[in-house]
């Protein structure tokens, strides 16, 4: 169910917050044991909440479209009361935070609910979800299998019906590629539009929150609501026809897995067939995107876990703590270097977007991998999955431009597909249209 | 001739020594010519068998002269593997360049010329075997920054540690030595054996090899080989700094 729908169902009281509540509840005392999507649930809390908000709206009071709207939080984020562990020992035994993060101080405000907070890729460091101090989180569509990270959790408590949308962050992909991984919608913003005080940070040059949901239209509304606008326009689709979309060739389409390169190849033909215009586009520094994110990204991470990577380092799980210490090799003179690199695929994304309206990628090039899996065989030779799940997304970190992952149809064992639209600097707002235009059209 | 070891030793030693090739033989007579202070072939094999033990690819000398222990170090890299080595001279370096060629490592050797002490801060770690020979002044202000640079499980090892066995207080064998010298030596071993990052172990093979192992995590080394390949790139990356057009 998507947020706008129950809106329309509540407010023709067919349902209620306690009635949408406590059916999240029940999957998560089901699931969650399994699937282990959460870190902590707030039963009482969100039941509370529910309560609250169904009296407001009884007594004429209604916040808006997330009046009443249960929703997850990614442990990484402060939400008053509860400890933000960021799925690490290294925090273990920090008080709980005393105050909302902003982000979640706006979703209050508007009526949500928060039934949890979920469960994560320690300190947003990785992109399976594998490593975590409170176990993988495991994709509802296949439990052997990753949902993703870093944001997994989230992306795994909407499909399996525990939320009905989530808050997550992203530094170089981490709400797309567990999006794409379980098939909601994921939208990372511009970078700077949506505060990220009050979470905890990975790589400040990169770090992004943002929305994971179950439609665009519900992504929209979240984005203004987490951007504390008052009262935001309503989402106009912009029409396939007369779209200008190019796709980004040679990096990021040379390494595909083939069912999901079929996938991607179908959607274009649908666009097109709907009166889309479609082009290539070479985004001439792409070979250097890998080395530009890791020596920006890790060199940040280390320097803010540089006290505690000396202190206790065993508190961190061992693949986190190693990628860390990795960090701290870091020069400055390259960090510096990679700022320069920055700068010039900002220009080339920005150049490619001049003449057309958005490009349109995949979000990952894989099927979501299996949980423990090092590298997967792709196009011939073996690749680590690490990079790979990285490939498509992180450089629009770098570049800091918006971009939103949506599902586009599943293999043909089930798993999701998903397409990736990439929008001007400045203009997250036609991104969301042309989104909700695309969205139409896939399957 | 060595103070350590007896003559007949040492040539004992030598006749073992089935790991030399015409070119290094060749280089070190032309070294002896000229007087330059080259480390001997039995040391040049240690360096060689102690890279290949440690499955180097990443390896840092100060003290080229004319590229003889380098031609030793380098030896033991895989392609793909890279020796920088740095040397204050600028004639000894560009003979050094040339006999690299000459063994074929031109691929795998970086010779930079100027201070250590200055370029040491452009290096980038991490390496798996340091060589320090070098001038004897700079193995103290040095040591800091190599063991930063050394990565946990690497090998730093350092030439001319006995010192013709002058560090052994009133021993005097040299009257050429600078007494600054033998006391920077006799520091420096003492603070590789007490450091608390390194185990040490001193051969009194030619004029004292100190071999020191850093300590930590093993399973850090691919990650660090990742690292050095990624920083590879980015500075190979052409983005069109002001510096360079």
């Amino acid at each position: 169910m998507t947020i706008t729908e129950f809106g329309r169902k509540l407010r023709a009281r067919e349902t209620s917050a306690v009635e949408a509540t406590d059916a999240c509840l029940a999957r998560i005392d089901a699931d969650n044991g399994r699937l282990n999507a959460f870190i902590l649930v707030m039963a009482d809390e969100a039941r509370g909440q529910a309560r609250e908000a169904d009296r407001e709206l009884a007594g004429g009071h209604d916040r808006g479209p997330l009046h009443g709207v249960p929703m997850s939080i990614k442990d990484l984020i402060d939400v008053r009361g509860t400890p933000t562990t960021a799925a690490s020992r290294v925090r273990a035994g920090r008080m709980a935070a005393a105050h909302d993060a902003p982000i979640v101080a706006h979703l209050r405000h508007a009526g949500a609910i928060f039934v949890g907070k979920t469960n994560l890729h320690e300190f947003a460091l990785g992109v399976t979800n594998e490593d975590s101090a409170f176990g993988p989180a495991r994709n509802p569509h296949d439990p052997a299998r990753s949902p993703g990270g870093s944001s997994g959790g989230s992306a795994a408590s909407i499909i399996a019906g525990m939320a009905l949308a989530s808050i997550g962050t992203d530094t170089g992909g981490s709400i797309r590629i567990p999006s794409a991984a379980c098939g909601t919608v994921g939208l990372k913003p511009a970078f700077g539009e949506i505060s990220t005080e009050g979470v905890v940070p990975l790589s400040r040059t990169l770090d992004h929150a943002g929305p994971l949901a179950a439609s665009v239209a519900d992504a929209h509304l979240l984005y203004h609501v987490l951007r504390g606008d008052a009262a935001p326009r309503p989402l106009v689709a912009a029409p396939a026809r007369g779209l200008r979309v190019a796709v980004p060739r040679t990096y990021f389409t040379d390494l595909l897995d083939d069912e999901v390169r079929a996938a991607f190849e179908s959607a274009l033909e649908r666009l097109r067939a709907a009166g889309a215009r479609v082009r290539d586009v070479e985004i001439r520094h792409a070979r250097d995107i890998p080395a530009v994110y890791l020596h920006t990204g890790l060199a940040e991470a280390a320097a803010y876990h540089a006290v505690t990577l000396e202190k206790t380092p065993e508190l961190y799980t061992p693949s986190v703590r190693l990628r860390l210490e990795m960090g701290r090799h870091i020069l400055a003179e390259d960090y510096v270097r990679a700022d320069a690199g920055r700068q010039v695929l900002r220009r080339e994304v920005d150049a490619a977007l001049a003449e057309h309206d958005a490009l349109v990628l995949p979000t990952l090039p894989i099927p979501a991998p299996v949980i423990g899996a090092n590298s997967v065989t792709i196009g011939g030779s073996q690749e680590p999955v690490r990079n790979l799940l990285l490939r498509l997304t992180q450089l629009f970190n770098l570049t800091g431009h918006p971009a939103i992952s949506l599902p586009n149809g599943r293999t043909s064992t089930g798993l999701p597909c998903s397409l990736q639209i990439v929008g001007g600097r400045t203009h997250t707002d036609a991104l969301l249209g042309i989104a909700l235009g695309c969205e139409a059209h896939l399957p | 001739m060595g103070q350590i070891v007896p003559d007949p030793i040492e040539r004992y030693l030598a006749g073992l020594n089935h790991l030399s090739d015409p070119v290094l033989e060749d280089i070190a007579r032309a070294g002896e010519q000229e007087q330059l202070p080259l480390v001997d072939a039995e040391v040049g094999a240690l360096l060689r068998i102690l890279a290949t033990a440690v499955g180097a690819t990443r390896i840092l000398e100060i003290g080229t002269a004319i590229g003889y222990s380098g031609i030793w170090l380098a030896g033991a890299l895989p392609a793909g593997g890279m020796l920088i080595t740095m040397e204050m001279d600028e004639t000894r370096a560009r003979v050094a360049r040339g006999n690299f060629a000459r063994a074929g490592l031109a691929d795998r050797a970086s010779v930079i010329v100027g201070d250590a002490k200055l370029k040491i801060a452009k290096v980038a770690g991490p390496f798996d075997v340091i060589f320090l020979d070098g001038p004897k002044h700079l193995y103290n202000p040095l040591l800091d920054r190599l063991v930063t640079l050394l990565r946990p499980g690497g090998l730093l090892i350092t030439d001319n540690v006995l010192w013709s066995g002058e560090v052994v207080p009133g021993f005097v064998a040299r009257p050429e030595h600078d007494e600054a010298d033998t006391r920077a030596i006799a520091e420096y071993n003492q603070r590789i054996n007490a450091h608390p990052e390194l185990m040490t172990a001193t051969l009194p093979l030619r004029d004292g090899v100190a071999i020191a192992i850093k300590r930590g995590a093993p399973e850090m080394k691919p990650l660090l080989d990742t690292l050095a390949r990624s920083t590879q790139a980015l500075r190979a990356a052409d983005f069109n700094d002001d510096a360079s057009s």
